[in-house]
């Protein structure tokens, strides 16, 4: 038990938290099932990882000052046919980012342009967002 | 400017509800000219093209941002049942989604 705690201490101290937090766990689920040391490390790691990228979406969206939260799985395409899901899905990828393309959403008011503007931003992106008023963006740091 | 140019995505939401004046107007040309094929935009409006020149309150600059906006970029027209894009620019036909400038 003493080699475990000095284990999960030093997880700890190398950042690796998450992965402190299951190592109990992960040892007594793999001793069972008799997994190799590289499987039980790619696990852990794995973990680690996930744990890792739900709190960086959480802390993004918490910056980004979107006034509420929605995501693409809660839009209702039935509601809105003219807007094709396959196209949407697609730019929901985010390969558009990496080709410098735009996207213009056109619509009358609340058909849901914003709502899927905004549900949009709230995906998992290495992007800083801004989130204001109009004021806001023509005033602010230019 | 920078706080604009830097990010790899900028999403303006709700272009066009309120018009801009000749300051703002300026700014979001020059916004629009330096990320050009630099960065991504997402934009919501509520204006169709043709109407942006009234939106920014200048025809020639509003034929510049759209220029450089439109030239890649994929466009997603929301319509209700009930409502009709009218009187739209040639740059925009009326299919409900279309690609334009894939080049």
């Amino acid at each position: 038990m003493k080699a475990l705690a000095e284990a999960r201490a030093l997880l700890e101290e190398l950042g690796l938290e998450q992965a402190s937090v299951i190592l109990e766990d992960a040892l007594q689920t793999s001793r069972p099932e008799k997994r190799d040391y590289l499987t039980f490390l790619l696990d852990l790691l794995h973990h680690e990882r996930v744990e890792r990228q739900r709190r960086n979406v959480e802390v993004r969206a918490k910056l980004s000052h979107l006034p509420y939260r929605k995501t693409l799985e809660e839009f209702d395409f039935a509601f809105q046919p003219s807007l094709d899901e396959r196209i949407v899905r697609e730019l929901s990828t985010m390969n558009f980012v990496a080709r410098q393309e735009n996207i213009l959403l056109l619509g009358p008011p609340g058909v849901g342009c914003s709502l899927w503007c905004r549900s949009d931003s709230t995906r998992p992106v290495g992007v800083l967002r801004q989130f204001g008023t109009d004021d806001e963006r023509f005033t602010e740091g230019v | 400017m920078r706080v604009y140019l830097r990010p790899k995505l900028l999403i303006v939401d709700e272009v066009g509800y309120m018009p801009l004046d000749p300051v703002a107007a300026n700014l979001f040309f020059h916004v629009v000219i330096a990320r050009y094929e630099r960065g991504s935009m997402v934009m919501t409006s509520n204006k169709i093209f043709g109407e942006w020149g009234e939106l920014l309150g200048d025809y020639v600059l509003a034929i510049a941002v759209l220029d450089r906006l439109l030239h890649h970029a994929h466009i997603l027209n929301i319509r209700c049942n009930s409502y009709q894009m009218t009187g739209k620019l040639p740059l925009s036909p009326s299919s409900d989604i279309q690609r334009v400038g894939q080049f």
